[in-house]
């Protein structure tokens, strides 16, 4: 008998596919860039090396950014984090979690469980220690124990930012390691082991209409209550110590953190594009505030709220946005929830910390309105108007800044670069302008550029096309694309068109 | 068994141009030649660490080996006897047994194949011919299972085996029959017709 005879038939046993992101994340380590930005060791085996501030830090410089994000803290009790770039969190001692782009989750600790609501996008977890996880998704209820698996959950929004995966009512999930059991609502329930996959379509509730955010996954998203009390606490003890008492953290007080730090500039100041940047952060949250009002009531076609809030922060402590007032015109008006909705969203705004503390009072208009060409397209916040440059205050005292009126969209500029017109160009996209974001793309890729940034703009130019129906620009873009973003593309473009683009004409 | 394996072979090879560009570290090349092997990697890494528990290894050694590969790219001779994807395996390969022999084997055992029996009829077959699969290479030492995936799966040349495995070209043939073997029969005992 020949070897060739003799052989195994080893083609049933499937290898999952690899991660996301395991090229860049490879790339990095190559280049040094990872042994910075990776998680500290956890005993007993080695840690994922995967890039976390590294990542929310080139995501900032792109114009992207962590998304309502809590500062990831060892064991921490709860927190919730939507990415805009691939960010790692240890939820809780053992547990990890690699969130990527567009992903949303919300967590907290009960005694050896950790409870997870996974709302949009694709996580992978790993757990380490004896704490098992009752993850909560749109298709199922999955518990595990020492598993390492990956779910990909649809994106309420769309795919923006190079890595964010839509799939249309269906949730993936593929194991590594361990076993995980998904349950169905219906009661039905598998096993995973290692190397196994599934895909179990959402069940539609009565609300849900196709490329619909559910509620809960806005308002879940949107609050951390029981953290942002810890921080409003924190700056008032900080405030009632004594001048000279050592801060908060120095002496074995948790500090209750914010957002990590955007850049490396002094603290102290909190500019206006500072507080414009974290409201934009929060914008598609506000998108479907504004959309699940529209759904119940389709003649709410345009409004305006007036938000005032209150930056309130202490130094070393942190920030904490209290909404004081909202005022809003049209039927939206008379909408409790849409009114709890924008307060959750706003007071989820992340700030960083102002270096001598302060309050600062702040007016932000903004502007809704429903598109009117395409029922799939997102309705728009249609202009977040920035605050007129604050600064901070002593504290207690207050400084009310002039209200501006809506901001128009500018158009391209010649001699723009491309990571500018990556930067607008993904602006424009978050603000569900989906002409102006397809400009800006073909802009950018006219002016060449990185590669990271041509892939951005490839993403942003496709979806943005498929939204307004201009299927021959986005195959052209599709063409540009690397296979695996081919396949994002594809799929965000399907449930963005309705089945309308085809990649081959 | 007489059929053929349904192979994942290794991607169709770099063009010469981007591999020469690669080795003289060119980013952009590196990154096409990391895009273009990172999966037959992680299938060998995969295979080579989830039958006895540790799948979640898998990252860390492709990652280990992508970075090592890159690293190591000057020295590939394209002119040389090996292709560039059994080069890349056979580091691969090396680095994951090393690493694998460190930890303690941890064989899955019978309750994984009888939890397996109740998982849904439409994914029932094959899944479960997978996992009994997986099992059954579970079993052996780290080093059987190498030279069985090596050849069985992405059909490395015995000469090719033994350099990367550092052993006598006897050995490997040897260690690949008791390997099919012992597979056979483990899966033959679980009523799986090998």
């Amino acid at each position: 008998m020949s070897d060739d005879d003799d052989r195994l038939d080893l083609s049933a046993w499937t290898a999952p596919p690899p991660p996301a992101g395991l090229t860049d994340r490879a790339l990095d380590r190559l280049d040094g860039r990872a042994s910075a930005h990776a998680l500290p060791d956890l005993p007993p085996r080695r840690r994922w090396r995967w890039a976390i501030a590294g990542a929310a830090l080139a995501a900032a410089a792109l114009g992207g950014a962590i998304v309502a994000s809590r500062a990831p803290t060892r064991g921490a009790g709860a927190g919730g984090v939507t990415a805009t770039a691939a960010t790692a969190v240890e939820l809780a001692d053992g547990v990890e979690a690699l969130i990527e782009a567009g992903a949303t989750i919300t967590w907290t600790t009960d005694g050896e469980v950790v409870r997870i609501a996974h709302l949009a996008g694709v996580v992978t977890y790993r757990q380490r220690g004896a704490r098992r996880l009752a993850i909560t998704t749109p298709a199922a209820t999955l518990s595990s124990a020492r598993a390492t698996f990956r779910v990909e959950a649809p994106m309420n929004r769309t795919l923006i930012a190079g890595a964010a995966v839509g799939l249309a009512g269906v949730v993936a999930i593929i194991v590594y390691d361990g076993s995980v059991e998904a349950k169905r609502p219906a009661g039905d329930a598998e096993t995973l082991r290692p190397g196994g996959e599934t895909r179990l379509a959402i069940a539609p509730t009565p609300t849900d209409r196709p490329d619909r955010p559910r509620p809960t996954a806005v308002v879940a998203a949107a609050v951390d209550r029981a953290r942002r009390a810890e921080v409003a606490q924190a700056i008032a003890a900080a405030r009632a110590r004594p001048a000279g008492a050592a801060p908060l953290g120095s002496a074995g007080a948790a500090v209750v953190g914010t957002a990590p730090p955007i850049d490396d500039a002094t603290p102290g100041e909190l500019t206006k594009d500072e507080i414009r940047a974290g409201v934009r952060e929060v914008i598609p949250l506000i998108t479907e505030c504004y959309e699940l009002e529209l759904a119940k009531d389709p003649t709410a076609r345009e409004a305006t709220v007036k938000a005032r809030f209150t930056i309130d922060s202490a130094a070393d402590v942190g920030t904490v946005v209290t909404v004081g007032d909202l005022a809003i015109d049209g039927r939206l008006g008379a909408s409790t929830e849409f009114r709890d909705c924008m307060t959750a969203t706003l007071e989820a705004v992340v700030l960083p910390p102002l270096g001598d503390g302060g309050t600062i009072e702040v007016n932000y208009p903004f502007v809704f309105r429903a598109s009117d060409d395409d029922e799939g397209e997102q309705p728009t916040p249609a202009a977040a108007a920035p605050p007129d440059a604050p600064r901070p205050t002593p504290a207690g005292s207050r400084a009310t800044a002039p209200q501006k009126p809506a901001d128009g969209a500018a158009k391209p500029t010649a001699g723009a670069t491309t990571a500018d017109l990556t930067s607008a160009a993904t602006e424009a996209a978050l603000n569900a302008q989906w002409g102006r974001a397809l400009e800006l793309a073909q802009a950018g890729l006219a002016a060449g550029g990185s590669a990271a940034d041509r892939s951005k703009l490839v993403n942003i130019g496709a979806l943005a096309a498929c939204r307004i129906r201009r299927y021959d620009e986005a195959r052209a873009l599709y063409r540009l694309a690397k296979p695996a973003q081919q396949k994002a593309i594809e799929q965000a473009c399907l449930q963005a068109s309705g089945g309308g683009f085809t990649p081959a004409q | 068994m007489t059929a053929r394996a349904a192979v994942r072979r290794p991607a169709d090879e770099l063009d010469d141009l981007t591999l020469r560009r690669a080795q003289a570290g060119d980013p952009a090349a590196l990154r096409t030649l990391v895009e273009r092997y990172q999966r037959p990697i992680w299938d060998l890494c995969w295979r080579m660490a989830a039958p006895i528990g540790l799948g979640d290894r898998a990252e860390d050694l492709t990652q280990d080996t992508l970075v090592r590969v890159c690293r190591a790219l000057p020295t590939f001779d394209p002119r040389g006897p090996a292709r560039l994807s059994t080069w890349i395996l056979t580091i691969a390969a090396r680095l994951a047994l090393n690493e694998l022999r460190r930890q303690r084997p941890e064989p899955l055992g019978d309750e994984v194949i009888a939890a397996s029996a109740a998982t849904p009829r439409q994914h029932h077959e094959a899944r479960e011919a997978g996992e009994r699969i997986a099992a059954a290479v579970g079993r052996l030492t780290a080093e059987a299972r190498a030279v069985l995936i090596l050849r069985d799966v992405y059909e490395l040349d015995y000469e090719a085996i033994a350099a990367a495995l550092s052993l006598e070209l006897g050995t490997v043939k040897s260690r690949l029959a008791r390997a099919r073997a012992a597979v056979r029969a483990t899966l033959a005992a679980e009523g799986m017709t090998p």
